[in-house]
């Protein structure tokens, strides 16, 4: 690395010089969590922090099989359809008060009120109803027999005393002064928009980390450098383009952070032109993949919702092919003709608003060459770089919006029923297919994997042809940490899941 | 003296810059190493670096094949190359055979454990798999060669497809020629219909085949035995070549780790300990890399630059250690080897470094951690150029899919 540094370099350096104090952690994410509150984490970011502040029923353990975590056991009926879940003794909150099964009933009933809007409310859609027997004991009535509703006992468990009331509204001040029974507390939030976590001393283990930071650093091409200067000790996600730089460094170790991401491009299906699939084929053959992908980092480009090396992956659909032709004729289809330069119809030439989130990595440069692409097939284009708020409210929540830049990530399941499915609480792009519906109902219910490959690779080729979204690639990611923290892993979606084994020197 | 790429004057300058700024804190550990690896070939050409032109040039295009890792194509060789591609191909397809023997297992038992359906036809390959494992075991106990598979005629004549590829593999391990199986094995040899499209089974015994047909017990003498190979002297070599046909997992690594002073860890599951010994190991070649490229010798920085002789050397020691690893059923110590031996500078690709085998080793070590979806991460780099890898990523998918059958999927914007 070089030496000589840049005046901004050590702006950011100096901001961050503040030594770290013994066995205390900082991390880098490029956009702090906009909400701490689990039932409206929608970013990675936010997963991350849920996963050192709260627990669940259940969690992996290393070798990511369910283990009992806040739950002691829990059995099934003969019939399979009751589970009685017994909480572990002498648990507490953050804030010293006894965790107990009326807080898990709390939590299901919490997400399961239709008021709440929770996007988390899938994760209990199996329950039919849950009692409370003790403060250690509670029933959950199954809406269909499932021998392993063991394995469904995963989301988070929230403290009821800190709710006034249900339904909790994603405003609830619980997002500022969130209380829960994790390896770690929130300390404070700081000016510079980092999070500190302390050591929860009432955690049933003791813990080799005391403290842990974490500092928002969004420009994302200094986080390698300020883990090499020693003003991080991990970084969650490292640029691609800095991977080798960190290898040779001894002083950092990288461990591969894959959580099965893939950029797309996204239309609003809901508003003209974007509703006529020919102009969203005709776009897709004007974008030039490879070299949208070249200038941020090495990856894999995809013609589907999955990546390259997922068991659902449809190896026999090609990407659409950079094609301006084939892009003309759909164009021509659409009802566009050519006027001067731009593809017009009804006098009006097309003009597109790509909208990208502010702390996507690489997303300018990225947004920046499609532009040009799009521009040099016909197409006027205007960009605009939104912040977690405006995101929020003008993407998910009003779908005032004519394209997206984003990424998604997925846990080794590769669920895309959310994105994709007409109901799905993260569609909100509004693409509706009666085939694509039915196929995602059965790959969910199918217990046969080569069924439900056989399933879900059917789903990429509708989706690929139907083009609700131009599917992009999927980066190389690797997380870096310094080799002063000892006994790491990383869980390969949640981060945190093992940080109770961490150790600093 | 070329192989692969020239240097450029531009590339050595910047080579020696950076070696120069990465600051020389740990020469004293160099000093201490210099003996023991100037007893070695690293050593030897590092004195004068002049010989390795003398050293490749009987075979230079096979070793330039070796170097790459085009072992199909080194294996067509005559002489030392020819071997030394051999083996490397029969015991990277031999870790393929470990590892979907483990597959085909596991899928049997969590289908089982979930009550998810198993297909008739899965089954039977299965089961035909477990029978060629058992059989190959007993043939490898009776005797090393030669090789005489034989199988059971009642399975043979189960269907007429199968029984004529189970014929196929037969006369190509008698042979020791897969020939036209390389083809045949990225080719479904069973296919039903199921719901949206079909259930494709593919041939369970290739990866064995292959493995038996490509298994040589002559060694490999001289010179062209250590160039591009983990072993340090010429000892070693002989020492692995005998020790190939007993416990192959360790090659030269010991030996290597030996003379440079670094221990082995404990015989316990833990991956710290594994980063440990990779740091004392890198503590020891650093400083002697850096040595050895500013020395100046243009000769040198082409060797131990450009062609990266210390880093291959260490990536195939841990590639080893992961493979004891696994043998000696410590997985997660067996995945922080293989992952600290890639090479991060072409992560997702078989180089010069990342051998081909490294890939199947952390697939493996995935998978035995709980990790099986990530197993498909791992040995996708691999599936990109070995279209016969395509049964054994089908059976690691259904692996994956059944362990996670019954947990709610989870997906996260960024």
């Amino acid at each position: 690395m070089s030496r000589v540094m840049t005046p901004l370099l050590l702006i950011v350096l100096a901001a961050l010089a503040a030594p770290a104090d013994a066995g205390s952690l900082r991390y880098a994410e490029d956009s702090a969590p906009a909400i701490v509150n689990p039932l409206y984490s929608t970013t990675m970011a936010e997963a991350r922090v849920n996963e050192l502040l709260f627990g669940g029923l259940y969690a992996d353990d290393r070798d990511l099989r369910a283990t009992p975590l806040i739950a002691e056991g829990a059995t099934l009926n003969a019939a399979a359809d009751e589970l009685r879940v017994t909480v572990r003794p002498g648990l507490t909150w953050h804030d010293g008060k006894p965790l107990t099964a009326r807080d898990v009933a709390f939590t299901v009933e919490t997400l399961q009120d239709p008021k709440t809007l929770s996007t988390e409310a899938g994760r209990v859609d199996w329950v039919q109803s849950v009692s409370v027997v003790n403060d250690r004991e509670l029933v959950f009535k199954l809406k269909r027999p499932d021998p392993q509703a063991i394995e469904k006992l995963f989301f988070k468990i929230l403290p009821a005393h800190a709710f006034a009331s249900r339904p909790v509204t994603r405003a609830d001040a619980f997002r500022t002064k969130p209380v829960g029974s994790g390896p770690y507390r929130l300390a404070r939030f700081g000016d510079d928009n980092s999070i500190t976590f302390a050591a929860n001393p009432n955690y049933p283990k003791a813990l080799g980390v005391s403290e842990i930071v974490m500092r928002e650093v969004s420009d994302k091409s200094y986080q390698a450098k300020l883990l090499l200067y020693e003003s991080l000790e991990a970084l969650v996600r490292v640029l691609p383009r800095d991977l080798a730089v960190l290898q040779k460094s001894r002083k950092v170790e990288l461990y591969p952070y894959q959580t099965n991401s893939w950029w797309y491009i996204g239309f609003n299906l809901n508003a003209a032109p974007f509703d006529d699939e020919r102009v969203r084929q005709a776009l897709a053959c004007m974008t030039d993949v490879p070299s949208l992908l070249a200038p941020i980092g090495t990856g894999q480009t995809l013609s589907g919702p999955f990546v390259r090396s997922s068991p659902y992956y449809n190896h026999d659909v090609p990407p659409w092919p950079n094609d301006n032709a084939r892009a003309a004729e759909l164009m021509k289809g659409a009802g566009f003709t050519k006027v001067g330069e731009y593809w017009s119809r009804d006098g009006q030439a097309l003009t597109v608003t790509v909208s990208a989130h502010k702390t996507l990595e690489s997303a300018q440069e990225v947004v920046i060459n499609l532009q040009s692409q799009w521009r040099a097939a016909g197409v006027k284009v205007d960009v605009e770089f939104l912040d977690e708020a405006a995101w929020k409210a003008r993407i998910w929540k009003q779908h005032d919006y004519d394209v997206v830049l984003a990424q998604w990530s997925f846990d080794r399941n590769e669920d895309v029923r959310e994105q994709l499915h007409s109901s799905g609480a993260r569609n909100f792009g509004g693409y509706k297919n009666a085939e694509v519906d039915a196929l995602l109902d059965s790959a969910r219910a199918s217990r046969d994997p080569a069924a439900r490959k056989a399933d879900l690779r059917k789903v990429h080729a509708i989706v690929h042809d139907d083009a609700p979204m131009i599917f992009l690639w999927s980066l190389d990611s690797y997380s870096a940490v310094s080799t002063k923290v000892r006994d790491v892993v990383v869980h390969p979606f949640a981060y945190f899941s093992f940080v109770s084994d961490w150790k600093m020197l | 003296m070329r192989i692969g790429h020239g240097a450029s004057l531009v590339r050595c300058a910047v080579v020696l810059a950076l070696a120069g700024c990465a600051g020389g804190d740990d020469d004293g550990a160099a000093t201490a190493v210099t003996t023991a690896l100037d007893d070695t070939w690293l050593g030897e050409l590092r004195a004068e670096p002049s010989r390795f032109t003398a050293w490749v040039e009987p075979d230079r295009e096979g070793l330039v094949l070796l170097q790459q890792h085009r072992l199909e194509e080194a294996a067509t060789r005559d002489g030392v190359v020819g071997l030394r591609a051999k083996r490397e191909l029969s015991a990277l397809y031999g870790q393929l055979a470990g590892l979907q023997d483990l597959a085909y297992d596991a899928v049997l038992a969590e289908s089982s454990a979930r009550e998810a359906p198993i297909a008739p036809a899965a089954l039977l390959f299965a089961a035909l798999n477990q029978h060629d494992k058992k059989d190959a075991a007993r043939q490898k106990d009776a005797a090393p060669a030669p090789l005489t598979i034989p199988f059971p005629e009642a399975l043979a004549k189960a269907a007429e497809p199968i029984g004529q590829r189970l014929a196929a593999h037969h006369a190509a391990r008698d042979a020791r020629d897969v020939g036209a199986l390389w083809g045949l094995a990225a080719r479904p040899l069973w296919t039903e219909p199921l719901g949206a499209g079909e259930r494709n089974l593919y041939d369970p015994f290739f990866y064995r085949t292959v493995h038996l047909a490509m298994a040589v017990d002559a060694p490999a003498e001289g010179p062209q035995a250590l160039v591009f190979s983990g072993c340090l002297t010429a000892q070693d070599a002989q020492d692995e070549a005998k020790a190939a046909l007993t416990t192959p997992e360790l090659g030269c690594a010991l030996a290597a780790l030996g003379r440079l002073g670094v221990a082995p860890p404990k015989d316990e599951d833990d991956p710290q300990a594994a980063s440990d010994l990779v740091a004392a190991l890198d503590a020891v070649l650093d400083p002697w890399l850096r040595a050895t490229l500013a020395s100046g010798d243009p000769g040198a920085v082409e060797l131990f630059g450009d062609l990266r002789l210390v880093e291959r050397c260490r990536a195939r020691w841990l590639l080893a250690l992961a493979r004891a690893d696994l043998h000696a059923d410590r997985p997660r110590r067996a995945l922080t080897f293989a992952r600290l031996a890639v090479d991060l500078s072409a992560p997702r690709e078989v180089s010069p470094v990342n051998h081909p085998g490294l890939f199947v080793t952390m697939a493996e070590a995935q998978a035995r951690s709980g990790y099986h979806r990530e197993a498909l991460d791992a040995l996708a780099p691999l599936s990109l150029h070995r279209p016969d890898l395509v049964g054994l990523r089908e059976l690691l998918g259904d692996w994956a899919i059944l362990v996670g059958l019954d947990r709610h999927g989870e997906s996260k914007e960024n």
